[in-house]
């Protein structure tokens, strides 16, 4: 006798006697080799189920039983163990090719890193640049406005720009060093 | 001042203007969050695999594997913490340009010389400040596209390794109802509880005629075997309601990490493919559409507040 466990009334199943639930785990200890040698995980947890509904509704007091249910259970429990074991093992399958691929990325993360670094770096040289050039045209002018006494206030301004762009540039040239 | 008519002419020639750097950030965000995710799959799986007595050469082995998984993550964490450091190179440039340039804007002013244009000083702030904001906007071309192929390869990784995971959550949860099958079946306390019931509801069937159905009217003897066997199963009520609870939660705990797993694959997947228009973002400096992947995260999110330890 074949048994159809999606359409299994379990409960009506508990009147029968030690034989029928011999049947029914012999059955159920085939499916459960043919799940094993095909090494589907689906199947494996489909009859692990099974089993546990077997030993759930098999009634311990029917003497014998309690024999049937422990194989349930170990088999059961094999089945599921080799589920973990092959999503385990297929896991550190994958982990080399994910090392690489880490490996790729701190690369590139690496560069990216460097590349910040450079701009940051050529960031601050231009800002000297441009306040050493600054200074430099400033000085030229207020020296030319001393020459033909041009204006005293003009030239004060000027020299209040040089000393503010210095400061400046000095700040930023302590942070490119520090 | 031939530094300022240079950098002029450059700006002008190769018609330099500032671009908007797209906001890194929110992915950033969304990495870190990944990364989290991963964790507490780990977390998780980990519990369950101690709750259910899996021993520990098949856990020093998961440990093994996930160790490699959470590295992955933290590699692209620092991946995206390098793009924002990038970017903001970039604007860090301008700023310091602009100081400059801000002081050249009063001397020009204090100068108030008609035959100077007025829109030098803007030039020159924007102008060192436009070059590293281009030379940013290029480093982060350049890393989204050389990223991207491994990006894409780690999530099709993660994506897989998912289905793994599942496994790993069903079968522990199973192997825990096994070990309360275990414990149930040495003091056969669900057993004699179910023929008990099965008993009463035969009893309860026999005694009920068609004609009266009250329970009060069954046989003396029915009524007095069926208050032995409603006593019998009150006595027992608290133990069987402690294996209930235990299998409620056992059920709980997969519910939720099985939750988890797949919300996982649908953020790794956004985000891996959100990763993919960034380059494209950049070229035509549209804004960066995050809010998918957010809304995926903030959903991942709310599932790691549900998975609880075993």
């Amino acid at each position: 006798m074949s048994y159809d466990w999606k359409k299994l009334d379990w409960r009506a199943m508990r009147k029968s006697d030690f034989h029928t639930w011999a049947d029914m785990l012999t059955q159920l200890i085939s499916e459960a080799q043919a799940a094993l040698t095909a090494q589907d995980n689906a199947e494996r947890l489909r009859v692990s189920d099974v089993l546990g509904q077997f030993i759930d509704n098999s009634p311990n007091l029917l003497p014998g039983i309690s024999d049937l249910d422990e194989q349930a259970l170990g088999i059961s429990n094999d089945l599921l163990s080799a589920n973990i074991e092959n999503a385990i093992n297929q896991l550190a399958a994958r982990s080399v090719q994910l090392i690489s691929l880490t490996k790729q990325i701190d690369t590139v993360a690496a560069q990216v890193e460097k590349k910040a670094a450079s701009i940051r770096l050529d960031s601050i040289n231009n800002f000297i640049l441009s306040a050493t050039d600054i200074v430099s045209s400033a000085k030229a002018l207020k020296t030319s406005f001393e020459n033909v006494k041009f204006d005293d206030t003009l030239a004060k301004q000027i020299e209040g720009l040089i000393t503010q762009i210095g400061d400046i540039k000095t700040k930023v040239q302590a942070l490119k060093t520090g | 001042m031939a530094f300022l008519k240079t950098i002029m002419t450059t700006a002008l020639a190769l018609g330099l203007t500032a671009c908007t750097l797209p906001d890194i950030k929110p992915f950033a965000e969304a990495t870190s969050d990944l990364s989290t995710t991963v964790a507490s799959i780990n977390q998780s799986l980990s519990s369950s695999m101690v709750a259910a007595q899996i021993p520990d050469a098949q856990r020093q082995k998961f440990d093994e594997a996930m160790k490699w998984r959470i590295s992955a993550l933290k590699a692209m964490e620092r991946y995206s913490t390098s793009l924002i450091s990038v970017a903001d190179a970039g604007a860090m440039g301008a700023k310091n340009v602009g100081k400059v340039a801000d002081s050249l804007g009063v001397f020009m002013t204090a100068l108030s010389g008609p035959q100077i244009p007025a829109t030098i000083s803007d030039v020159v702030k924007n102008a060192y400040g436009v070059i590293a904001n281009v030379r940013s906007a290029n480093a982060l071309s350049d890393a989204f596209a050389r990223a991207d192929p491994t990006i894409q390869a780690i999530a099709t990784l993660l994506i897989k390794d998912n289905d793994n995971f599942k496994d790993i959550a069903l079968a522990t949860t199973r192997t825990r109802e096994n070990l309360i099958r275990a414990d149930h079946r040495k003091s056969d306390d669900l057993d004699i509880a179910q023929t008990v019931q099965d008993s009463l509801r035969e009893l309860e069937k026999s005694a009920a005629t068609d004609v009266d159905r009250d329970p009060s009217k069954f046989p003396e003897e029915t009524a007095t075997q069926i208050q032995r066997y409603t006593a019998l199963l009150d006595g027992m009520k608290g133990r069987l309601e402690a294996i209930e609870s235990e299998k409620a939660k056992i059920k709980e705990d997969e519910a939720a990490m099985l939750r988890l797993i797949n919300i996982m694959s649908v953020g790794v997947d956004k985000w891996a493919s959100i990763h993919g228009t960034l380059a494209e973002s950049m070229k035509n400096g549209a804004p960066l559409n995050i809010q998918g992947l957010t809304t995926a995260i903030s959903m991942i999110k709310d599932q790691i507040k549900e998975v609880k330890a075993p």
